[in-house]
């Protein structure tokens, strides 16, 4: 296994691959990996039961096909032997050249089968660990992943885990190869030659002695010139896309040449570390001819003395480059398999994230965090969105179906907040702290504040994401810990600070929350969220596919449409955050005049910090400064 | 939205979708595949010495590998007949140069190959660079365009390796079997056909089969696979909203059952390539053995030496080893044609601005811009984006533009900035017409601040020097200064030489605006076109901007476009862009929502 550990390009990825590729801007531009993982990945074989499996499997197929290759050699050389010496016929020899026949015939079908079975093998453990990723967030609830980047964990749930195709049937083979073959061959060598056996031992046993050494040599290289040559191959890039500042300046006809000069030097310094990177697969061929040419000597010198006959000598022969091909095989397919098991290994990790957060979710700039493993804090453990959680008091009441818009009876609740204080975990400054509010049933509240004074998990927590650390939330009177938390989630619409566009048409979207919605109640909401001629431009109206693949909007006409979405929702309550962040003035304006009269008789928390909204709510509420709630005059016509 | 690892271009995106802003010349004929394999070969200069050292170089490598094998079979031979161990000096010694020539040759080809590929990547950079430049920013598809920028940029790392992974290979390949062949054929004719047979199935006949086995499967595949990502992206980017909904369930079963026929598909696909991979296996041994069969009656009639008889399916299986990498460079080579096709394309695009066959010298003295009913339209639509433009800017003042998104605003800006031509109308830069001007003494005059000003992934002064290369470090302090910048410049440690991250990453939105502003003034533009300069802020350091902005460019004429009213508190005349059109702001008055 030592041997692709000592891969100078191991630790960098994809970069540098040994054999074809060249560094590119793109790979290039990723930072330097840990080369944790690189090999045959522990924690993925004790993780995942299939990778097991495909591991013996792979294993025995392995072994099979050596087996084989002993035999058609053997077969080879016997069929050699008694035409050469024994001066026989073809007819003579026609046994032997059915077991040759049926030897190669065999190693194909185990080829075949080796294929399928690593994609199987592959298939299930990326099956497994997506549904495992999926599962925990269903279990453990939304909040937490949040503030990890979202985006990047499912590409590379996704894309990155595809990598394991090219760790399954290309790297885990060859590399299972790499030690079973050599053990095979040796097995039958040492039958018929020992000094043979002793050659390839030796010379086997040179190679990782080789590899570390010049690994350490070309991996102390590359770090040295690592930067540099980061920078030259993500110029290219950087100039094209900063075509239209060159030409502003007068600048691009020049950068021609300035190109031309920087990739040379890209290329200089790239050869630089070549020279050093490709001496280790000099060193692997190098000890596998040079062995196969010993070998020959010996055995040549032992037939000229009589101590072999030319049978075997010959199946040593043969055999020989076989012992060294899977590991250089291996060794040449390692880029092939960091990716996929980089990607595996960030899952897993994921997974091992205890249920809390060290971040608050939303946070209109999202930086990667490292977690740290704090102890899970009580009240988050509490918060499963799961209804029949056992941390949730009980009786629960079930609250009853929301009324539909426009239709008479109870339409609104009011909600209460009393003494709410809410720290992030991982944070020192609390959230929200000792916040008393009211919104009657009914009535419109504006929640203002700055950046950061925590109107967005006011949100969260009127969602029932994350429980106060003290104080309550009362709906309608009732404690919101004694509702079960499905059926109050049911009775609310929500718009978050950054809404999701889902990959899906622009109705199917509309109806995530609103399954019922009919044409009519559509068209309401679009009109009210200032979304119809976003439709209207669309390509095919409701009908257009939206998202990575689909038709792409820009930053208003998401939060356009996401808003319609909020709008029709049938609810009693409706949470709306920064609903006009992203509009131009105009939009705004047609906006905040048509929201207010579309959910009259709802009750409704909007978080802005737009004036234009604030004059038309009933009541305004600064947060950071608990006595001001307050009624505001009538908005001035 | 995905964050970052997606912009790398999603290959299954059609090409047609990204280009559909572009105008690709229509009557121009279509490139033909020889056409660009041609242009393609020629780039990589397979002539030159270095191409033709690194071919023979991986041949010799190869025949190294056979003559090894070869050599050593026969030295075994030969011992079993018990000569002198004198008799064998020459083919051990032979045996030994093969052994040390198949390493070293490899080792050396390997160094010569990658140099000369990075040499062709030099080439593919100028040519695609000098391909978009005329082409930026006006036709490059608009909200598009970095998708075409990522996909050509793309399309060069892919087509860097057309000498390594595709040209060298399949010179190699093709004179190694030659030779290898020839040897056979010397021995027994009959084993260099079969030979010859089998390195035309091993390397032409099975990596054929492989690639149009389940082409259409495969492209089922690459679908549902696309859709398996969408909707794993947006179970967890959409997860609270999902949740809050009490959808997430259904999702999460709608992606499990997504994930089990992607499995089947691909199992499918293993199976192909299992069959292929047999079939390679099969042709390998299968020649060696039918090599060998051949062989046998002619040692029985005397015309071969026995001793010959293991040199043929050694030979055999060496030489199948050879052209094992042939599959992969052909399938290389349809991906390259398939880059390369895209990027001799761009090249054929016409430039959108035609740049005038007689040059007028544009008068001295402050210049003025003046637009007499200007219309733009783009080819992919129908509708002019702007029409009757009637627009007046006189040295010194300061004009001011307010429209919503889609108004038109930058496809103005363009127009002044000649990345766009006219299409009706008149444009005057100090009395003479834009179409009698070059585009880059017009811009010589007129600066630009974009929304979100591009900075290089390189240091401040590197960035403003974008504007003057030969300013010394007192003009770069200076236009610093002005910008508001001076303080926060000395307070880091690297000052001028600082890095400001990947294309500008480390630097606020603030300071990103700023440094553009030093470097406009650095530019010394005597007409400066501010397009939406504080869109990317938040209001207070947007209207700290305004004021700096405001204070820099006193005297100069300037143009600035906007949908914040607080911008534009220092204008002297105020125009509103509707639709297309531009009014003065009397006329709209009455629909002003302020």
């Amino acid at each position: 296994m030592s041997t692709p550990k000592a891969d100078p390009q191991s630790s960098r990825g994809s970069t540098l691959d040994r054999d074809n590729h060249l560094p590119t801007g793109k790979t290039a531009s990723q930072p330097p990996q840990s080369s944790r993982g690189s090999t045959l990945d522990r924690r993925l074989l004790r993780e995942a039961a299939p990778a097991r499996l495909a591991v013996l499997a792979a294993g025995a197929i392995g072994a099979g096909q050596t087996a084989f290759l002993v035999v058609q050699a053997v077969t080879l050389a016997s069929i050699v032997t008694k035409v050469f010496l024994g001066n026989r016929g073809l007819l003579a020899t026609g046994g032997d050249f059915m077991t040759l026949g049926i030897a190669v015939v065999g190693r194909a079908l185990l080829a075949q089968l080796g294929e399928v079975q690593a994609q199987d093998g592959s298939s299930k453990v990326k099956s497994s660990l997506r549904r495992r990723l999926l599962g925990a967030i269903t279990e453990r609830g939304p909040v937490w992943l949040a503030g990890e980047r979202t985006g990047q964990i499912a590409v590379t749930a996704t894309h990155g885990l595809d990598g394991l195709d090219g760790y399954f049937a290309r790297y885990l083979p060859q590399l299972i190869l790499a030690v079973v073959a050599p053990a095979v061959i040796v097995a039958w060598v040492i039958t018929a030659d020992w000094l043979s056996a002793l050659i390839l031992c030796v010379t086997l046993g040179l190679i990782p002695v080789f590899m570390f050494l010049l690994g350490q040599e070309a991996r102390s290289r590359m770090d040295r010139q690592w930067e540099r040559v980061e920078r030259l191959s993500g110029h290219f890039l950087d100039v094209v896309q900063g075509l239209p500042t060159l030409r502003l300046f007068g600048r691009a006809k020049a950068q021609a040449r300035t190109i031309a000069r920087i990739t040379d030097e890209l290329r200089e310094e790239t050869m630089q570390t070549l020279r050093y990177a490709f001496l280790s697969s000099l060193v692997l061929e190098l000890l596998a001819s040079l062995s196969t040419a010993l070998v020959a000597l010996v055995l040549g010198l032992k037939l000229i003395s009589g101590q072999i006959s030319l049978a075997p000598a010959l199946a040593i022969l043969l055999l020989t480059p076989e012992v060294y091909l899977p590991l250089r095989r291996a060794s040449s397919q390692f880029h092939s398999a960091a990716e996929g098991v980089g990607a595996s290994g960030r899952i897993l990790d994921l997974l091992e994230l205890p249920g809390h957060i060290a971040q608050p979710p939303l946070e209109p700039d999202r930086q990667a965090i490292s977690i740290d493993a704090a102890p899970f804090p009580p009240h988050i453990a509490e918060m499963s969105p799961d209804e029949s959680s056992p941390s949730r008091l009980k009786p629960q009441l079930v609250l009853p179906e929301p009324a539909e818009l426009g239709r008479a009876g109870t339409s609104s609740v009011s909600l209460h907040m009393e003494h709410v204080s809410f720290t992030w975990p991982g944070r020192q400054k609390p959230a929200l702290s000792e916040l008393d509010l009211s919104v009657e049933a009914g009535s419109h509240l504006a929640i203002v504040g700055p950046s950061g004074s925590g109107k967005s998990t006011l949100g969260l927590l009127v969602l029932g994401f994350v429980q106060p650390d003290a104080g309550q939330l009362l709906v309608d009177g009732e404690r919101l810990v004694t509702i079960a938390i499905k059926s109050w989630r049911e009775q609310v619409s929500w718009l978050p600070q950054e809404p999701t566009i889902f990959s899906a048409s622009v109705a199917e979207n509309l109806r995530l929350a609103a399954p019922k919605a009919g044409g009519e109640e559509i068209a309401a909401a679009l009109d009210a969220a200032g979304a119809t001629e976003v439709v209207n431009a669309l390509p095919n109206g409701l009908d257009t596919v939206l998202g990575e693949g689909g038709w792409r909007l820009s930053a208003g006409q998401r939060q356009r449409l996401a808003l319609a979405r909020a709008l029709l929702r049938p609810a009693k309550l409706y949470v709306l955050d920064e609903p006009t962040e992203h509009l131009d003035a105009e939009t705004e304006q047609e906006v905040a005049s048509s929201l207010w009269s579309y959910l009259a008789g709802r009750t409704v928390l909007v978080m802005t910090h737009r004036p234009i909204l604030v004059q038309g709510a009933d009541c305004t509420f600064e947060l950071g400064n608990p006595q001001m709630q307050m009624p505001r005059e009538p908005a001035d016509g | 939205m995905v964050d970052s690892p997606m912009k790398e271009p999603d290959p299954s995106a059609s090409w047609d979708s990204i280009t559909a802003g572009l105008d690709l010349n229509p009557t121009a004929k279509e490139l033909t595949t020889p056409a660009i394999l041609v242009r393609l070969t020629r780039l990589a200069a397979p002539l030159s010495r270095q191409s033709c050292a690194a071919v023979a170089l991986g041949a010799g490598a190869s025949l190294c590998a056979i003559g090894l094998a070869s050599t050593s079979a026969w030295l075994l031979d030969r011992a079993s007949q018990h000569p002198a161990v004198l008799s064998l000096t020459a083919v051990i010694g032979a045996v030994q140069l093969f052994a040390l020539g198949r390493a070293g040759l490899r080792y050396a080809e390997r160094l010569t190959s990658h140099d000369r590929a990075m040499r062709v990547l030099s080439k593919l950079r100028v040519l695609s660079f000098e391909a978009l430049e005329p082409l930026s920013p006006g036709a490059l598809g608009g909200a598009r365009s970095g998708d075409l920028l990522a996909r050509c940029v793309a399309d060069v790392d892919i087509l860097q390796n057309f000498y390594l992974r595709v040209l060298e290979p399949i010179a190699v390949s093709t004179i190694a079997s030659v030779l290898a062949i020839a040897l056979a054929w010397f021995f027994v004719p009959w084993a260099g056909l079969i030979l010859a047979a089998g390195l035309v199935s091993g390397g032409l006949l099975i990596p054929f089969l492989a690639s149009q086995l389940g082409a259409s499967k495969a492209k089922e595949l690459a679908h549902s696979s696309a859709r398996l990502v969408a909707d794993v992206v947006d179970i967890l980017q959409g997860a609270f909203e999902l949740a809050a909904w009490g959808r997430a369930g259904e999702l999460n079963d709608h992606v499990l059952h997504l994930d089990a026929k992607v499995a089947s598909l691909e199992k499918a696909r293993a199976r192909r390539r299992g069959l292929v991979e047999a079939l390679g296996l099969a042709a390998n041994g299968g020649t060696a053995l039918g090599m060998l069969a051949v062989a046998i009656p002619y040692v029985q009639g005397a015309h071969l030496p026995g001793v010959d008889l293991a040199i043929l399916p050694v030979l055999g299986l060496a030489a199948m080893d050879m052209v094992s990498n042939l599959p992969s460079a052909l399938l290389e080579l349809q991906r390259d044609i398939q880059a390369a096709r895209r990027l001799f394309e761009l090249e054929r695009v016409p430039p959108p601005v035609k740049e005038p066959d007689r040059q007028l010298v544009i008068p001295l003295g402050a210049p003025d811009v003046s637009l007499q009913n200007a219309a733009v339209r783009y080819p992919s639509s129908t509708r002019q984006v702007l029409s009757g433009i009637d627009l007046e800017l006189p040295a010194g003042e300061r004009v001011a533009i307010m429209g919503r998104s889609g108004s038109g605003k930058t496809s103005l800006v363009h127009l002044l900035l000649r990345f766009w031509p006219l299409y009706g109308g008149s444009a005057y830069l100090s009395g003479t017409a834009f179409d009698d001007l070059r585009g880059d003494d017009i811009r010589r005059l007129i600066g630009a601040l974009d929304q979100r000003a591009y900075l290089f992934s390189a240091s401040i002064a590197e960035n403003l020097r974008v504007a003057k290369p030969d300013a010394t470090d007192e003009e770069l302090t200076t236009a610093l200064s002005v910008a508001q910048l001076e303080q926060w410049v000395g307070a880091l440690p690297a000052g001028l030489a600082t890095y400001v991250g990947e294309r500008g990453a480390e630097v606020s939105g603030g300071e990103r605006q700023r440094l553009a502003l030093a470097r406009i003034l650095l530019g010394g533009f005597p007409v400066l076109l501010l397009d939406e300069p504080t869109a990317s802020l938040d209001s207070a350091t947007a209207d700290a901007l305004i004021d700096d902005l405001v204070n820099a460019t006193q005297g100069k004429a300037v143009l600035l476009v906007t949908h914040r009213r607080a911008d534009i508190r220092e204008a002297d005349r105020l125009m509103h862009l509707k639709e297309g059109m531009l009014y003065s702001t009397e006329r709209v008055a009455q629909n002003l929502p302020w």
